[in-house]
């Protein structure tokens, strides 16, 4: 089965706050990612964000196979990095291609936090926010409701069709249809009579979708009311607000002050 | 945005379906024989959307279908796959329908998809040499982006191929889809 849904179902503080807050502060901390280049800030923040995603009490599986996603490209960038950036002294490995210096090494750590410092922060906006709550909170934030909605539609019919997938693949392999023969161009021909079906059903479903919005008076009123409204607590205002201090204020002494941040 | 007008029960069930079935499609993984690396059907979706449905279906579904992906397998990438994903198909819609006139639809597809594709692979390349060591040195990226430039390039090679095959076998067997134009 495929780990779609990642939502950690427990009732933590972190579950509570509001998804607006958490879309924010994700957003933010991605761009502070992004002009940060010292080393003991990113490294902080990762540990900080290991603390809060653990204090949603994550099943341990769940956690180490989405980060160990995130963590492979971090491993390689360092890995992989003395190969093309040798500048700098001291060195600390002389082999004749792959020469390691401390400055190279630096710069090659940095980005291997980055990559898990914007990780962290989606990952935990994951754990902790069910799909509709997302949804209503980037509506809040401005995205036209009639996108949201077919955001919505989209996450309600995922698992379906992975399950249409596989079952019309297993009907085709019934029939004799061998698909894991030939080399890569002949694979992905393969993979035709497999995914015709799945379009067709899936179009055949968009069909009877836009009946069903029709009746139930999509586009009726202007004024749209929703059955689960989203609200924000005094700590979640002092939460977004100090979030949007803390990182605009680093950024900005970042860009425009240029301290070591 | 609030002059926009809504979208129509039609336009907002296509929208949500292609999400759902770029982000599916994107969870379908194929061996590459002889490698141990695997290739997505992501761009094969959004190839098909961009020639069925038109440039703004393709680049929403390219953008939230593999965002949606993105933000649970890796969320590094998300504002590159954002960004990237949404003017591949923008860009393959764009040729794929500006371009109905002519009459050799093979041929304006895989112009569409080959430009398009470029703007992929040159996209994730610049994504990991020049944004992910914003700051740092220049060169040091290469290593990663050079790993990966091979697997991008089969994936719209293949996506390609895939798209024109599937778009081809669906307007003859599901022939109602041209009412379907949003």
């Amino acid at each position: 089965m495929v780990l779609f849904d990642i939502l950690v179902r427990k009732d933590t503080p972190l579950h509570r706050v509001d998804p607006r807050v958490k879309i924010i502060s994700a957003i933010l901390l991605t761009f502070f990612a992004f002009v940060s280049s010292n080393l003991l800030v990113l490294v902080a923040l990762v540990i900080i964000l290991q603390v809060m995603i653990f204090s949603t009490s994550v099943g341990w599986r769940t956690y180490s196979s989405t980060i160990w996603l995130v963590a492979r490209l971090a491993i390689l960038f360092v890995l992989l990095w003395p190969f093309f950036d040798q500048a700098g002294e001291p060195i600390l490995l002389d082999l004749p291609i792959y020469k390691v210096t401390l400055p190279a090494l630096l710069d090659s750590l940095v980005v291997a936090f980055r990559i898990l410092l914007i990780a962290s922060g989606w990952l935990l906006l994951m754990f902790t926010t069910p799909h509709s709550k997302l949804v209503r909170g980037m509506v809040k934030l401005g995205l036209p409701y009639d996108i949201g909605l077919s955001i919505t539609i989209a996450l309600r019919y995922i698992p379906n069709f992975i399950g249409t997938i596989s079952q019309i693949k297993d009907a085709q392999l019934s029939r004799g249809f061998d698909m894991d023969k030939g080399g890569p161009f002949r694979r992905a021909r393969n993979y035709i009579p497999v995914l015709i079906p799945t379009v067709a059903i899936a179009l055949r479903t968009a069909e009877e979708l836009s009946s069903v919005l029709v009746c139930r008076g999509y586009g009726g009123s202007v004024k749209r009311t929703y059955l689960k409204e989203i609200h924000l607590r005094g700590v979640d205002t002092l939460a977004v607000a100090s979030v949007i201090v803390l990182f605009s204020l680093a950024i900005v002494s970042r860009i425009i002050w240029g301290l070591p941040i | 945005m609030s002059e926009r007008n809504p979208m129509t029960p039609k336009a907002v069930a296509i929208y949500g379906v292609m999400i759902a079935l770029v982000a599916t499609m994107t969870l379908v993984l194929v061996p590459i024989p002889a490698t141990r690396g695997y290739f997505n059907l992501g761009e094969a979706m959004i190839f098909f959307a961009a020639f069925v449905f038109g440039r703004k279906v393709a680049g929403v579904a390219g953008a939230v279908g593999a965002g949606i992906i993105d933000l649970i397998f890796a969320p590094h990438f998300l504002p590159a796959t954002i960004v990237i994903k949404f003017l591949e198909g923008y860009v393959a819609g764009t040729i794929a329908i500006g371009m109905r006139q002519v009459s050799n639809v093979w041929a304006v597809r895989t112009v569409a998809c080959s430009l398009a594709g470029m703007i992929m692979i040159a996209g994730y390349f610049a994504y990991e040499v020049f944004v992910l060591p914003l700051g740092l040195s220049d060169t040091g990226g290469l290593g990663p982006a050079l790993v990966e430039l091979p697997f991008n390039i089969f994936q719209v090679l293949l996506g390609g191929l895939i798209a024109i095959l599937l778009a081809e076998g669906i307007e003859l067997s599901y022939p109602r889809i041209q009412d379907f134009r949003v």
